[in-house]
């Protein structure tokens, strides 16, 4: 730990960077609702961000993610709840402090530059506000400049910027005012695939140089894995899930998170037989899988089970294995043949009810389509959810 | 490729044959006309008509004392009511129905209207008289301000309808943006709006300008076309329609456009000194 600090500190002092950032150690939201209209779009959020730490919310469109954001800036009213920093409270619903006086950034999906305004004025504009003399300002900006690497381009309008310098320059607007807590709002999504790539290890690169707090929005969950220190995963304005990408990306609380984390294959089965505390045999449609998991222990819940009690399973398609297997071991037919390069990914049938999607190596090179596939599940793999979608095994 | 091109071409035919019929056609043949007298022979008579009489001439400054307070105080009484309304408000299709129907009425019956509202026996009068504000009726028609309340009451709607079309389409983001930066709301206004309202507020000033430039009705009907209100369209009016000179009156006519293209080259110059950053107004 030690180490990693001085490493910070060194890394800090080579590029120029004073860590200025207000000392605070969390921002704490809770219990926030907000509803528009008839429509509530966010249920008793809860959640803390550390200070340096960058914390994404992930979910569909219209879950409430980017009205989180707007509600944290103070952009919109809350209905209830509160926002603190450590024990100050800057919002309770009944009055927040303003956006302006907040001391957050925001970055927005389109860029919101100004349009009649160089990139050095873009980005001078909040530190004009707090009346900075003009030597400050230019060495400021010239620091946020360096560290979005656009150097040079100080003179230059919006317009004359490509969509990839644009989002840079809101980035350097955005942490030259040194907030104490940055949003950015799906800010990679009006981007081509490959920048998009790019921007994501830069965002990163920065938030290690700069250890700004941050809170990410996004529906994409490369991105949400790549960048985060912690997930929270949103539907319909409540949190599924709050952890590191690895738990998320491993270990779905519930069925949504599952289905969005990439467990293609979900099947409604029936509790076959319950042999011990961490090994289930389930009975899908026409075929049996053994379950064999021990990472979630909810005994209780499952010695409630009875046998034939409807659940849901859930595989990635990554964790299916062509082959013959000890267990698990399926036939299925192939009816779709994706080339995905070094991957391939296969849609085939194991019956007529079920559909399974499976990734292969060079394995895959001798399926074709409407070909007859041996596949087999490991037990380790394979995820059982209750009929309500809350994670068993 | 090329018989694409012909196909497109035909397209814009209508909208060509129609703009040439009703406006290029009949604006170089008033060209022609002031450049010649009843014969037919080029001469420069009508335009030294109208330059060498103090009276006709006089009609320039008439005109332009009535068109910029007009559209002057109309912009101005318009810039911060469509600020107001520029993300939407409670009524707002109530308003703008209101703000419309003085247009589809027509200069006519609206003028029609305030005579008789706004006259010495009138209602508004009657009304001040009661309350004891005034003892002797307001003079608001048949004089200079009769033309001017006229002319706002008319060149309002047009230019809050202007205006908010611009203004509304600035991206709400950007206030935003400079809201979280620090900004206060006149901050914003100042920094923000403002310069990136300025081309649809030269629009709107360049519009209204014209409008109330060619004023005819309104001054006819609710000014003294025979003296204070003398505009340049009556002095237009009175030769080719009383005196049927028509070279002479295109003439006058020819002058009032020159003067309309100066009057909008200056305010485009002043706008380009203001804004030097493009339009780049956008949604997201």
């Amino acid at each position: 730990m030690e180490i990693q600090r001085d490493l910070h500190t060194f890394l800090n002092e080579r590029n120029g960077v004073v860590d200025t950032v207000k000392d605070f150690k969390e921002i704490k939201i809770k219990d926030l609702n907000k509803s528009f209209g008839a429509n509530q779009v966010l249920h008793d959020f809860n959640l803390n961000v550390e200070k340096g730490e960058f914390v994404t919310l992930l979910g569909p469109s219209g879950c409430g993610k980017s009205t989180t954001l707007h509600c944290l800036a103070g952009l919109v009213p809350i209905d209830s709840g509160e926002i603190y920093i450590d024990n100050e409270c800057i919002d309770d619903g009944t009055k927040g402090i303003p956006p302006e006086k907040r001391g957050f950034g925001l970055v927005f999906q389109n860029y919101a530059l100004f349009p009649h305004l160089s990139v050095f004025n873009n980005i001078a504009f909040g530190l004009q506000i707090k009346r900075l003399s003009k030597n400050a300002i230019k060495e400021k900006v010239q620091n946020a400049l360096k560290m979005v690497r656009l150097e040079g381009y100080e003179d230059k309008y919006p317009r004359q910027l490509s969509g990839g310098e644009q989002q840079r320059v809101a980035i350097a607007r955005c942490i030259v005012m040194e907030p104490m807590l940055m949003m950015l709002d799906e800010p990679l999504s009006n981007l081509d695939a490959k920048l998009r790539i790019e921007m994501r290890y830069e965002l990163k690169t920065l938030h290690e140089k700069l250890h700004i707090a941050s809170i990410y929005v996004t529906h994409d969950q490369q991105e949400a894995l790549a960048l985060s220190d912690r997930i929270v995963v949103m539907k319909d304005g409540k949190i599924q899930q709050i952890g590191p990408p690895e738990e998320i990306y491993c270990q779905p609380s519930n069925l949504f998170v599952a289905d969005f984390m990439g467990f293609r294959n979900i099947w409604p089965a029936n509790i076959k037989e319950i042999s011990s505390e961490n090994e289930v045999v389930i009975n899908v449609s026409g075929f049996e899988l053994t379950i064999k998991n021990g990472s979630i222990k909810k005994a209780d819940y499952l010695n409630n089970l009875e046998i034939g009690a409807p659940v849901f399973t859930a595989v990635r398609p990554e964790d299916i294995q062509v082959g013959n297997g000890p267990v698990n071991s399926l036939r299925c037919k192939s009816e779709v043949v994706e080339y995905l390069g070094e991957i391939r990914h296969i849609g085939a049938l194991i019956n007529e009810d079920v559909r399974i999607d499976l990734r292969t190596g060079e394995a895959g090179e001798e399926i074709k389509s409407d070909g007859i596939i041996e596949v087999w599940i490991p037990p380790g793999k394979i995820l059982l959810f209750s009929q309500e979608g809350d994670r068993i095994l | 490729m090329k018989e694409e091109k012909h196909i497109i071409f035909l397209f814009f035919l209508p909208s060509i044959i129609f703009l040439a019929v009703l406006f290029i056609y009949p604006f170089l043949y008033g060209f022609y006309l002031s450049f010649t007298n009843e014969e037919g022979e080029w001469t420069l008579e009508n335009y030294l008509t109208f330059f060498k009489d103090p009276w006709e001439v006089r009609t320039i400054w008439t005109t332009f004392k009535i068109a910029l307070p007009a559209t002057l105080i109309s912009i101005l009484l318009a810039i911060p009511f469509s600020y107001y309304m520029r993300h939407g408000i409670k009524g707002e299709r109530l308003i703008s129905f209101f703000l419309i129907l003085p247009v589809t009425l027509g200069t006519v019956l609206v003028a029609e209207g305030m005579l008789s509202y706004m006259g010495p026996a009138g209602w508004l009068n009657q009304f001040l008289k009661a309350i004891g504000i005034i003892k002797e009726p307001l003079r608001l028609t048949h004089n200079y301000t009769g033309v001017l309340l006229g002319l706002i009451i008319h060149n309002f709607p047009y230019a809050l309808l202007m205006l908010l079309g611009y203004v509304s389409g600035i991206d709400p983001n950007l206030e935003k943006a400079a809201q979280i930066l620090g900004a206060d709301g006149w901050y914003i206004f100042r920094k923000v709006i403002f310069p990136l309202w300025v081309p649809g507020i030269a629009m709107a000033f360049s519009l209204n300008f014209v409008m109330a430039f060619s004023v005819y009705p309104t001054a006819v009907l609710l000014g003294q076309p025979s003296g204070p209100t003398r505009v340049m369209s009556i002095s237009v009016f009175h030769w080719a329609m009383e005196k049927f000179n028509f070279n002479v009156g295109s003439a006058i006519a020819m002058v009032m456009g020159l003067i309309e293209l100066i009057v909008i080259l200056v305010v485009m110059s002043l706008r380009q000194r203001m804004f030097k950053g493009g339009s780049m107004v956008g949604k997201a």
